[in-house]
């Protein structure tokens, strides 16, 4: 990374320390509740302007679609802790994240516009049934969560260096402390960065997407009831969009983090068994947490 | 840049975003609250007036199929059927608002005369909550908020309530703490049993925390 882009990062975190200490939490709950407002108002006035026919209408609606979706992502939840911690725990390149931070956005919305209309179908569009409909999903979501943090530990636990014979690579001869050989036993670094795993993949999205935003929800629902079905959908698609920016940039921070890790350890093989063992004990916790939270909901 | 470094600037970096869940209000409305006193000097009532935000708004009119021309305006027949709905309130619904003297909750009646109106889009609820025993204000004071217990509507007072009334008497607002509202809003949630967090309606409910409180003091 280039010097003085680091150093400008290592002020950024300073300040952004500084203030998680000074109340953060405060400042920036008041913000985000300006902000939402805000979004709300101008998602209504688009709503009122498609359905009022205004020229312009659609192309407005969709802008507010992708800023809502933003900075709605930028709150709590739409799955940036759980990309951000798998991006930590788990060595993914970063075309790979963004694979992920964009199935599981769009996936979130495609649960949405699924939920909604399963509802519609089945409720005939009373709001609080609909809403009870999404709420029966989070705990399957958690669910996949929880098998995500499973997946982590099973994974690292295999790769847990062993003193004895059989760890799983071929030698043409033996070992000794005269071996020389000019390896070592530790995992290889190189290999770590480059191990992926669908299902864990698989996982991941299907924890993400399984609990739909209740501003996309909100928003399919009202669309519907105007008679904007076709464009409620393509709207809820591109708020899904917004989210994905967010839960990216969350996963390639993240991801960084995992980076200069793994270029610490080609230094020594003791840090490389660290990052093993940090890899378990993160998916340990993610399968804790989520387990505890599914068990909770269901 | 010694990678040590870039590690831990990333992994600072990733407390800046907001990880945890956590409840965030999903309607706004815009308050303003009139102190209203009688000719003998006691608090008799409370004016408010309620502005819907557009989005919940659009929601109420779509729900209950009004405004059929959308022209933005409600007929006679229209406000005079939503005031009297409006009005309706059910037996557990306080009225997002709460009056307190010397430490005790203030008995406050259901509203009365209330006027609906839609105005750029947004529904405006006008309307009083008497007290039930008025208070005399002679050298006392009492404290108001608005909020919604779940905080699930934000009660927003942009301008300090006004007086009505024979003396002259001094409004002051106590600015809510975010920052101290969220902590305690966390703590309850984590405070709470599996069980209880299965149950609907068992949010914690820190609404008031949330919310500005307003200071009437009036000279003895």
């Amino acid at each position: 990374m280039p010097r003085i882009a680091g150093w400008a990062l290592a002020v950024l975190a300073l300040i952004a320390l500084g203030l998680a200490a000074l109340g953060l939490q405060g400042w920036m709950a008041e913000a985000a509740l300006g902000a939402q407002r805000q979004a709300q108002d101008a998602l209504a006035g688009a709503l009122r302007a498609l359905r009022n026919g205004e020229p312009g209408a659609v192309a407005g609606f969709l802008t507010i679609c992708f800023l809502h979706g933003f900075l709605h992502a930028l709150g709590p939840g739409h799955g940036k802790g759980v990309i951000a911690a798998y991006a930590v725990a788990a060595p993914v390149p970063a075309a790979r994240l963004v694979v992920i931070a964009g199935l599981s956005s769009l996936a979130q919305a495609v649960t949405a516009i699924l939920v909604v209309y399963a509802g519609v179908w089945l409720l005939d569009g009373a709001r609080e049934g609909v809403e009870g409909l999404a709420a029966a999903i989070e705990p399957l979501s958690f669910g996949f969560v929880a098998l995500l943090g499973l997946m982590l530990c099973i994974r690292a636990w295999r790769r847990f260096p062993r003193e004895q014979a059989g760890h799983g690579h071929h030698h043409d001869h033996d070992h000794g402390p005269e071996c020389g050989c000019g390896h070592s036993h530790a995992p290889d670094p190189a290999e770590l960065a480059s191990a992926r795993s669908v299902r864990e993949v698989a996982a991941l999205v299907a924890g993400v997407a399984l609990r739909p935003c209740t501003s996309a929800l909100f928003l399919l629902i009202l669309t519907w009831q105007l008679g904007l079905d076709a464009l409620g959908i393509l709207g809820a698609l591109v708020m899904g969009v917004g989210t994905m920016a967010v839960t990216l940039s969350s996963g390639l921070v993240a991801g960084m983090a995992r980076r200069g890790l793994i270029g610490l350890a080609q230094d020594g093989s003791a840090l490389a068994r660290g990052l093993v063992a940090a890899e378990f004990l993160l998916g340990a916790a993610i399968l804790v947490f989520a387990g505890s939270a599914a068990l909770r909901l269901l | 840049m010694p990678r040590a470094v870039s590690f831990l600037t990333a992994l600072a970096l990733l407390v800046v975003l907001p990880l945890r869940a956590g409840a965030h209000p999903h309607e706004f409305v815009d308050t303003s609250l009139t102190f209203e006193m009688d000719a003998e000097g006691r608090l008799a009532a409370v004016h408010v007036v309620w502005h819907w935000d557009e989005l919940m708004s659009l929601l109420t009119l779509e729900d209950l199929g009004l405004d059929p021309d959308h022209d933005g305006a409600l007929s006679a027949r229209e406000r005079a059927t939503l005031a009297q709905r409006f009005s309706d309130w059910p037996e557990d619904f306080a009225g997002d608002m709460q009056l307190q003297h010397a430490g005790q909750v203030v008995a406050l009646r259901r509203p009365h005369g209330m006027d609906v109106d839609l105005r750029e889009g947004r529904f405006v609820l006008d309307f009083r909550r008497a007290l039930a025993d008025p208070i005399p204000m002679a050298g006392a004071s009492v404290r108001l908020q608005a909020f919604d217990p779940t905080y699930f509507v934000y009660y927003e007072v942009p301008e300090l309530p006004g007086v009505i009334g024979p003396t002259a008497c001094d409004v002051t607002r106590i600015t809510a703490d975010l920052g101290a509202a969220r902590s305690l809003y966390e703590r309850l949630v984590g405070d709470l049993t599996e069980e209880q967090l299965m149950e609907p309606g068992q949010e914690p409910l820190v609404g008031s925390a949330f919310a500005d409180t307003f200071v009437l003091t009036c000279p003895g």
